[in-house]
């Protein structure tokens, strides 16, 4: 599975070995993954498989009992690991800063105008003089159609609107890697081809990214790999049109095949939709 | 006897001199009030178990524990540690301390009341603790909380009305040594009456404004 060796480059992300558990109930058991610079891969899976806890372990919103991560020339630890010892402030502050990170919910703060949403980070944690930081803010905006609405505040927005001001706000911290966690499931389906369109075009400028999703034409068209995650572990891993089109493991196969109905989509072994608007149409 | 207005000439002066105390106790205490309210629920939200312990016995201490006899400890009490303060000291400290416990409370509620989803944006941007809680939780906190905090101004001015029995010349020092000068107390003591919903007005409407204000956003 670990392609590290194949490709001869140093992994943005290795996994090794990550179990995680939230009281008793174990959301991760022994995952191992590794995402190569420029690689794009998307989690599937059902609710509750760990694809958001795997997001999370990644830029150590949330720690993690046993195996390490290797992220950008840090180590991350299991807490139950010999070597553990907890990341100082530091190490976190480069991890997240050379991470975005993209919510389902959003979670744009409500208080502050889309400019002072993406300038907060960029001035508080950079250090960026408020005009630069501004002024980049603003091409971002540009970049995703939404430069008039600078001066607003996030409750005026719809739901895509916000998401997109959400990956701009990610954006303006000049990540090295974008973890986006099904970040148009909670959008009216109207309004995800936007927002995928602004993932598509990251990923056309080579960005890093996870990403864990419901859109399974998005997967195939955008990812390189994609993973399957069930019930706590990967089940599969393989290059996206693969693993969605010819699944080897019957898990996977009638998972997609449960998704893809309800989706209303093609089967799987139908050729991949040409543009965003396709995809859910 | 003294006419009613003629009452309300003499004192006037009298009044005016209590109510520039009156605010001025208040003001510094409530300042410092809301200060420890801040740091205190930082204290009982923390993940520190003493913290939560010595922030948590300290708001009910004062909840549990009658005002007049939070004032005397402070006043009185201490004498026998060999610390005397001034009236004006002791009052400002009892009340800087007595709002500080609500003011805790209310602090709590507005924090606890901020989605996790906000903190752990800003986590994952890559911002401190101190960062996160200054400017992103904080100001969420205060917006939810703004008609609590207008109440709670107001009950602050309210009750340091009960200053006077240290001998703190306030409005209500001033117009009871009046009451006992002249049998004139109703009108005495609608004057103090007047001074305070004078003095309780522009709280009040500073709190309709700035929740206005918040209402932008939320």
């Amino acid at each position: 599975m670990p392609n590290a060796t194949e490709t001869g480059r140093e992994p943005a992300i290795a996994v090794r070995g990550l179990c995680k558990r939230f009281a008793k109930q174990s959301v991760l058991e022994d995952v191992t993954l590794d995402i190569q610079p420029g690689e794009v891969v998307a989690v599937i899976g059902p609710s509750g498989a760990g694809k958001s806890t795997l997001l999370r372990c990644v830029n150590y919103l949330q720690p993690f009992e046993s195996g390490r991560i290797d992220v950008l020339g840090h180590r991350l630890t299991g807490t139950r690991e010999a070597e553990y010892r907890r990341p100082p402030h530091a190490t976190l502050v480069e991890i997240r800063t050379h991470i975005g990170m993209v919510f389902q919910t959003f979670n744009l703060f409500p208080h502050l105008t889309v400019l002072q949403n993406i300038t907060l980070a960029p001035t508080e944690v950079l250090h960026r003089p408020r005009a630069e930081a501004e002024a980049t803010a603003m091409e971002l905006l540009g970049r995703v159609g939404l430069r008039d609405k600078a001066s607003a505040y996030p409750r005026r927005l719809s739901g895509g609107q916000q998401q997109r001001v959400a990956i701009c706000r990610a954006l303006a911290m000049q990540p090295q890697v974008m973890l986006f966690d099904e970040p148009t499931s909670m959008l009216d389906p109207e309004l995800v081809g936007d927002v995928l369109a602004v993932i598509r075009e990251l990923a056309e400028e080579g960005m890093t990214m996870l990403l864990a999703t419901h859109e399974m034409s998005f997967a195939r068209d955008v990812a390189d790999t994609v993973v399957f995650m069930a019930e706590r572990r990967i089940v599969e891993r393989g290059p996206a049109r693969e693993v969605l089109t010819s699944p080897r493991e019957p898990r996977t196969r009638s998972f997609l095949r449960r998704v893809l109905l309800q989706e209303g989509d093609d089967a799987p072994d139908a050729p991949p939709a040409a543009d965003s608007e396709a995809v859910r149409s | 006897m003294t006419s009613a207005v003629q009452v309300v000439q003499l004192y006037s002066g009298s009044l005016a001199r209590g109510a520039v105390v009156t605010v001025e106790v208040t003001a510094a205490a409530t300042a410092v009030a809301l200060g420890i309210g801040v740091i205190g629920a930082a204290a009982r939200l923390a993940p520190l178990r003493p913290l939560v312990a010595l922030a948590t016995a300290y708001v009910e201490t004062v909840r549990g524990t009658p005002q007049i006899l939070q004032l005397f400890v402070i006043y009185f009490g201490l004498t026998q540690f060999h610390i005397i303060l001034h009236p004006m000291q002791a009052a400002f400290i009892w009340l800087a301390l007595y709002g500080g416990a609500y003011a805790v409370e209310i602090f709590r509620a507005g924090i606890a009341g901020v989605a996790g989803g906000q903190r752990e944006a800003a986590r994952a941007l890559g911002l401190s603790a101190g960062s996160t809680f200054r400017r992103v939780v904080l100001p969420q906190a205060v917006a939810v909380v703004l008609p609590a905090l207008t109440s709670f101004l107001v009950l602050q001015l309210k009750a340091s009305s009960l200053i006077y029995t240290i001998g703190v010349p306030d409005i209500m020092y001033r117009m009871r040594l009046g009451v006992n000068t002249i049998a004139q107390p109703l009108v005495l003591y609608g004057m103090a009456a007047v001074a305070y919903i004078l003095l309780n007005w522009p709280l009040t409407r500073l709190g309709a404004m700035l929740e206005r204000r918040v209402a932008l956003y939320r």
